[in-house]
């Protein structure tokens, strides 16, 4: 038949379409089903990090110096709250009837009433309203609605039915069971009497039962408020009773959640963040009315939200982007990729590029090649009525990034700064804020200056940046404001722009998404809440639905010490979160890790990668080593977050999977915190000795450090001072102010004096077969001096006819000025070598490669005019001298001192043991025959024990201290007073004499007979030598009992090894 | 000798209009009933019924309150919208054929209608208020206008001539420019293929529809490239279509413009081989997907039955469209033919249309299910069209029409 024929055909179409169609099914089901079913899995989980413990520091006794402790937060969620609480629900009821954000203080007020009136609802009430009949209830009419759908009655009705179900805490069941027919009597009885009806009771029960609810509300937000007390303190709230201002402060958390759904709503529909326009343009050039009713807003409310916009972009644009586009700039230069400059144009073309222009990873497009504006170029195709001409499109040169002229100008400028600075100049910064560069000479000027070390953390290029922003935003906004005020004005007087409703249809399908996101969100409420806090929401999670107690961990150091603060805290060091910089320099590294999660299919490499990288990568609120050996050794100590996943919503599923945690190792330190507790001790509060020639001022104001290492180089204490900042002491420079580790750096010029002279000698003797009886003879070097001297230098003394040993004990500059000039230059370098100066002393034990923390100064680099001076016979003298070229930190002083005390020269050690497994010490024979080395030795012991020597009657003498000592003190110039009208007394004399600042030290060991320990003592900007500050630090420091008493174990210990042998 | 035109002389609704002369369940045959095709429909509603109920469950369970689906709703409107199909079912052929026009006339009435009185919602004027239970669109109605008045022109136009081509291409063009201005561009454009099966089984030249469908593809490509009458919500919606083909930048976009064909696609995807179980899906537990109930409902079934499910399911669809089409095709009277052929290709445009657009083989548009979605409208059209369909398969009209007698 000829129809038959004509529908064959048809049905062979139908077919090869569903055939199609059953391909692509195929396709999606099966060939694409993982990365489906991932993403299917990630909509339905909630996963959380379960925190790991960071590993635990201790000394070498064990005692637990830092540790990771187990504590809760007190976050506030408040989707929940909206659900859950009473106050909240009766709000939310409220707000959907009067169409209005009704605060959580007037329903607090108005609990009891109002609940009462929300269960007394009936569901014809509830449906005449739905349809846009009036309603009054307690107190509020509303009015019949011309425009139900406008007016969202259904939606409003149907909130309203939720919320009085949810006080009476009606099951779905029973919920459903209450929809009846239209003309069911049942429809006229009150929600309450229906509840109670179901479940057989009376409804004076059920109404019981809710006046307790909310009683129990109440009390619970009233105990809550007295255990936030000290939290809502700082906070500008308002009530008069605790519980009130809770309320209010819970209040303030609403409407920061509400304005972020609006920003997340209104970005959706415009395409830009509102915060983008002025307050006036925002509020006067848009139709948000849609806005508003979905929020359940008032005019005022809107209006409020529109004045607030502007000011919190631009909070975060100054607060959070300027840094986040230094701080990019700032890895780019380390990884040696773009120019600072170029990253910092291309960063901010970035920002005002249109949305569907900018780049989706890590690097933006060249700013050269911007030519459409943010906003500007977004307004076609926005609105409803109002069709944007291309003149509002044409952002060309709107702002200086999209200038053609400074665009072509970067092909031929060779140095970006300049760029930079003339973006400075034409955005205009300098009519906005008179402190900006005038010109971009001055511009360019500024940031050559700060090239070196492009930050985030500086405030200055903060500022500079925020200039140039500010220009840039105040040239595009006023762009924007006209351009949208014309739209406004284009037609018949003065419209609103009404979003397109495709827009909008975009909007409305995302805004459940939206919101329930911004409402979910956690915002911390009290970061270290009292335990009877903890307590409350943690037993009844019920009544205070909406706070949650989250586990989290705190970094405590355990042993505090001198001024309040922990012992060892400069060598221990401390925790902080991962940097802006760290965190923009793992960008690719994050990428790569969420692809590979993402991706069905690993092999082994990729998985082998991908736990590589979920280990290495920081999370934003990870603790991470700060300084010290809590930063050199947080590879060890870091450990590995583990993660829970609940699968399917609401608890339904409630299938727990993931992985434990994996805590970071600890590590066992080689100091004795008792020590190293007596070290900074004396160091921040030495005694001031009775000793008119004293540097008093020094003793009020102590700077230094002490070091004591065990022979095999491991360091028992390590200790600096200042530990807190104070005021610099007048004359004296500004070192006073800065708190630093001072025992491996030398933050200023630091010549170790003559503690350098033992090294000296037995070099000489040992290398250069230097006759230790060689007589040399410290005479005046005018008639009438009263010091000794050599050459060019001076003597503290007119020591007369010396040989080595006497010149050791009296520290003879003369002499060893003469033995300087045996010396080559060559040999002086073998000097410092042998015994590690200038060398690093071994303390970062896994080299310096990715490692940061406890940074050591091992050796300054000298102005290259000073080598000529440095090797004539002057510079000679003077290294011999230790002084002037030759730099030491105390940690390489104590070293050498090792070195000449047992003949090993040890590589120091700071950790003993990590995760239980010991580090083998390590370490060289030194290089300088043991006759050389006794000779030294014994000289070092008179200087202590024999009269005349430096260290004698200081103190350090045997009946003192409890051993027997061997030290050798000194001096070394460091700078020429600067004497103001604030300088003491003792100051101008000293700089009348032609006296100048000093460094002095004290570097011995100990016992003299069988050393184990030696000690070094370093004081920066004295007005004394040694012998009349150093000696009496160090005599009351190693006068204290943790110091003999880790002796006696010591030599305990070795008997016990000899006789075990 | 110029044939006699049955309709010309009746008139509308005039003379010899009584009940008996437009409904008679007497001369329908009903040992000659589709029941396969009933049958086959009847499943499909109540696998769909399963489908909202499992849906309403689960939304009870997660107290998604205003936003949740609810089954006793969805019956409520079945019940409403099936005595329709009663109704179509007994209506007499002629009687349709003699006020095909009229019918028509009333639906472009609706679709004027609904520009003044009608509700606007997520940016459309598409809904006129009724107080039965749902409200009324009038461009779901327009397809049954649609069908019947094309049936009714080419009742004696076999489109030989090329002025042939101008009153039903006038009749298809006027409700869909009426529905495009609500804005609904979906429904207008699931009248082209409708209407271009009717021309093709009226007798138009497959050679002269494929040019139409070639000319038709160019203006659309030019619309596209120079973006001439569009809305920026239109080219991003092709923007993300073309995007979607690719799993990873559908991911990517999630959060814009491709959030509901993203949450399509995923529910779809995560059905697998054999499906997550009735209720049990994402689509069902997460709530994100928009339309789940309605538009969207294809993605629920195909991740809840999995491939395997959903391809039967597909299957049985396909067979019932294929078996109207074989009774359609052996439907002496030409009207009743053309009218049941429409009703066959209504539901097969449906049908691709809205698997596509989940599917995203075809940009994302607001098509329903029918049988399986909820939509009082869609509902009350799909049982008029199949009350419809089965009656003109079955009532028994004698026809002196001229393929009557042509094998």
């Amino acid at each position: 038949m000829v129809a038959q024929r004509r529908f064959l055909p048809l049905v062979a179409v139908l077919a090869l379409a569903l055939t199609l169609i059953a391909l692509r099914l195929v396709q999606v089901q099966v060939g694409e089903a993982e990365v489906w079913g991932q993403e299917a899995a990630n909509l339905v989980r909630s996963s959380s990090l379960v925190p790991y413990h960071r590993g635990r520091i201790t000394d070498r006794d064990g005692t637990v110096l830092a540790q990771d402790e187990d504590r809760y937060q007190v976050a506030f969620v408040y989707r929940e709250f909206r659900r859950g609480h009473p106050l909240a629900q009766v709000a939310h009821a409220r707000a959907a009837l009067e169409l209005r954000a009704v605060p959580l203080g007037e329903a607090l007020a108005q609990l009891e009433p109002w609940a009462a009136a929300l269960v007394a609802i009936t569901p014809a009430q509830v449906s005449a309203f739905a349809r846009g009949e009036a309603l009054e209830l307690a107190g509020v009419a509303v009015p019949v609605s011309a425009d139900p759908e406008a007016e969202q009655r259904a939606r409003r009705a149907s909130d309203l039915r939720w919320y009085a179900f949810e006080l009476l805490h009606a099951s779905p069941r029973e919920q459903r069971e209450l929809r009846f027919d239209e003309d069911d009597p049942r429809r006229a009885r009150p929600l309450l009497e229906l509840v109670a009806a179901l479940r057989k009771q009376q409804p004076d029960v059920l109404r019981a039962a809710l006046a307790q609810e909310l009683a129990a509300a109440r009390a619970g937000l009233a105990e809550l408020a007295v255990q936030l007390v000290g939290e809502l303190a700082g906070l500008e709230l308002a009530g008069d009773t605790p519980a009130e201002r809770l309320v209010d402060a819970l209040e303030r958390q609403r409407r920061a959640i509400e304005d972020a759904c609006a920003d997340a709503l209104f970005e959706e529909a415009a395409g830009f963040p509102a915060g983008r326009l002025s307050a006036e343009t925002l509020g006067r050039a848009f139709d948000l009315d849609w806005l508003a009713a979905l929020l359940r807003w008032d005019g005022a409310r809107l209006a409020s939200w529109c004045a607030g916009r502007r000011t919190r972009y631009e909070g975060q644009l100054y607060g959070l982007v300027v840094p986040r586009l230094l701080a990019r700039a700032a890895v780019e230069k380390e990884q040696g990729g773009k120019h600072p400059a170029a990253r910092l144009l291309d960063g901010l073309a970035e920002l005002y590029a249109p949305a569907g222009e900018r780049a989706r990873d890590d690097r933006p497009r060249s700013w050269t090649e911007l030519r459409d504006l943010a906003v500007l170029s977004e307004l076609d195709g926005r609105f409803e009525d109002a069709a944007p001409s291309s003149d509002y499109v044409a952002a060309e040169a709107v702002l200086p990034l999209n200038d053609p002229e400074l665009q072509a100008l970067a092909e031929t400028e060779t140095d970006p700064w300049k760029l930079l600075g003339l973006a400075t100049e034409l955005a205009g910064a300098q009519a906005l804020d008179p402190q900006a560069p005038a010109s971009g000479a001055e511009a360019s000027a500024r940031w050559a200056a700060h090239a070196r070390r492009i930050s985030s953390d500086d405030p200055l290029q903060r500022r500079e940046l925020g200039w140039l922003v500010r220009g840039l935003e105040a040239r595009l906004g006023a762009a924007v404001d006209r351009a949208l005020l014309d739209l406004c004005t284009r037609e018949e007087g003065e419209t609103r722009l009404r979003f397109a409703r495709g827009r909008l249809d975009l909007v409305l399908q995302q805004e459940k998404s939206l919101v329930r996101d911004a409402q979910s969100r956690p915002v911390l409420l009290c970061e270290a809440p009292p335990y009877p806090l903890v307590h409350l929401l943690a037993s009844d999670t019920v009544r205070f639905r909406g706070f949650e107690v989250r586990p989290t961990t705190r970094r405590r150091y355990l042993v505090p010490g001198a001024d309040g603060q922990p012992v060892g805290r400069l060598i221990v060091g401390s925790v902080r979160k991962p940097s802006l910089g760290e965190l923009f320099a793992q960008i690719r590294d994050e990428r790569r890790y969420v692809s590979l999660r993402y991706q069905a299919l690993r092999d082994r490499a990729e998985d082998a990668e991908l736990t590589e990288l979920a280990g290495r990568l920081f999370r934003p609120d990870e603790w991470t080593g700060g300084a010290g050996a809590e930063d050199y050794f947080d590879p060890e100590l870091r450990g590995r977050f583990g993660w829970h996943e609940l699968e399917g919503l609401a608890g339904r599923k409630a299938l727990t999977l993931g992985q434990p945690p994996v805590d970071g190792q600890d590590v066992e330190l080689t100091l004795d915190i008792a020590i190293q507790r007596a070290a900074e001790e004396v160091l921040a509060h030495p005694e001031l000795p009775d000793d008119p020639q004293t540097d008093e001022a020094w003793f009020r104001n102590p700077i230094g450090a002490i070091v004591l290492l065990t022979v095999e180089g491991e360091v028992l204490a390590a200790a600096s001072a200042p530990l807190a900042p104070g005021e610099p002491q007048p004359g004296r420079g500004p070192e006073r102010s800065f708190v630093r580790e001072r025992t491996l750096t030398m933050p200023t010029f630091n010549p170790p004096g003559s503690v350098f002279k033992p090294f000296v000698a037995a070099f000489a003797l040992d290398r250069l077969g230097y006759d230790a009886q060689r007589s040399v003879d410290c005479a005046p070097l005018a008639q009438g001096d009263r010091v000794g001297g050599h050459g060019d230098l001076r003597c503290n003394a007119i020591h007369g006819a010396c040989e080595l040993e006497r010149a050791l004990q009296v520290s003879c500059n003369s002499y060893f000025a003469q033995l300087g000039e045996r010396f080559s230059d060559a040999q002086l370098d073998e000097l410092e070598q042998t015994f590690g100066f200038g060398l690093p002393s071994g303390l970062r034990v896994f080299g310096t490669q990715g490692r940061s923390g406890l940074r050591e100064e091992a050796r300054i680099p000298r102005p290259e005019a000073q080598r000529a001076a440095r090797e004539s016979a002057s510079g000679r003298r003077r290294r011999a001298n230790g002084l002037v070229y030759v730099q030491a930190n105390p940690m390489q002083v104590a070293r050498g001192l090792c070195g000449l005390a047992t003949g090993w020269l040890p590589e120091v050690s700071l950790a003993r043991a990590i995760g239980g497994e010991r580090l083998p010490p390590r370490g060289e024979k030194l290089a300088i025959g043991e006759p050389a080395l006794a000779f030294v030795r014994h000289a070092m012991e008179l200087v202590v024990h024999a009269p005349g020597g430096s260290g004698y009657l200081k103190g350090l003498d045997e009946a003192a201290l409890g051993f027997r000592l061997a030290a050798k003190t000194g001096s070394g110039d460091y700078k020429a007073f600067q004497i103001d009208e604030q300088s003491s007394a003792s100051d101008r004399s000293d700089e009348a004499e032609g006296r100048v600042r000093k460094h002095t030290w004290l570097g011995g060991f100990f016992p003299v007979e069988r050393p184990k320990a030696v000690v070094v003592v370093y004081l920066h900007d004295t007005a004394r030598t040694a012998s009349h500050t150093a000696v009496y630090v160090a005599a009351q420091f190693l006068r204290r009992e943790p110091v003999r008493a880790w002796l006696a174990r010591a030599l305990e210990a070795e008997r016990q090894a000899g006789e075990a042998r | 000798m110029k044939e006699r035109d049955p309709g010309a002389s009746g008139g509308t609704l005039s003379g010899t209009f009584s009940p008996a002369s437009v409904f008679s369940l007497r001369s329908v045959r009903w040992f000659e009933l589709d029941w396969h095709v009933l049958l086959l429909a009847l499943g499909m509603l109540g696998l769909g019924m399963l489908f909202i109920h499992a849906m309403s469950e689960a939304d009870a369970s997660a107290e998604r309150g205003s936003d949740a689906v609810h089954f006793s709703k969805h019956l409520e409107k079945v019940l409403v919208a099936a005595p329709a199909m009663l109704l179509a079912l007994a209506l007499r052929p002629r009687f349709l054929r003699r006020n095909a026009l009229l019918l028509y006339g009333v639906t472009i009435a609706l679709l004027l209608l609904v520009q003044v009185v009608g509700e606007n919602r997520n940016g459309s004027q598409r809904w006129i208020a009724l107080p039965i239970g749902f409200d009324l669109q009038p461009s779901e109605l327009a397809k049954v206008g649609v069908i019947l008045a094309l049936a009714r022109v080419l009742y004696r136009n076999r489109l030989e001539r090329a002025k042939d081509w101008g009153p039903p291409i006038a009749i298809a063009l006027l409700p869909m420019g009426l529905v495009a201005l609500q804005p609904d561009l979906g429904t207008a454009l699931t009248l082209v293929p409708i209407t271009l099966g009717m021309l093709y089984v009226a007798g138009a030249r497959a050679s002269v529809l494929v040019r139409f469908l070639a000319g038709a593809a160019v203006v659309g490509f030019c619309v596209w490239q120079f973006q001439i009458g569009v809305h920026d919500y239109q080219l991003q919606r092709i923007r993300t279509w073309l995007d979607g083909f690719h799993a990873e930048d559908l991911v990517a976009a999630r959060g814009g413009p491709a959030f509901h064909s993203y949450h399509a696609r995923v529910a779809i995807g995560n059905g697998g081989l054999f499906g997550q179980g009735l209720g049990e899906g994402v689509a069902n537990q997460a709530g994100y997907l928009p339309e789940r109930d309605c538009d969207s409902i294809f993605a629920v079934l195909a991740e809840e039955f999995g491939l395997l499910g959903t391809l039967g399911v597909l299957f049985g669809y396909g067979l019932m469209i294929a078996l109207m089409m074989g009774s359609a095709s052996a439907i002496r009277d030409r009207f009743s033919r053309l009218a049941a052929g429409g009703i066959a290709f209504y539901f097969a445009a449906q049908l691709c249309v809205n698997v596509s657009v989940n599917l995203g083989l075809v940009p994302m548009t607001g098509i329903t299910l029918p049988l399986f979605s909820t939509g009082g409208s869609s509902l009350l059209t799909t049982f008029a069209l199949l009350g419809l369909f089965l009656g003109l398969a079955s009532h028994h009209e004698p026809s002196l029409d001229r393929d009557s007698f042509r094998v």
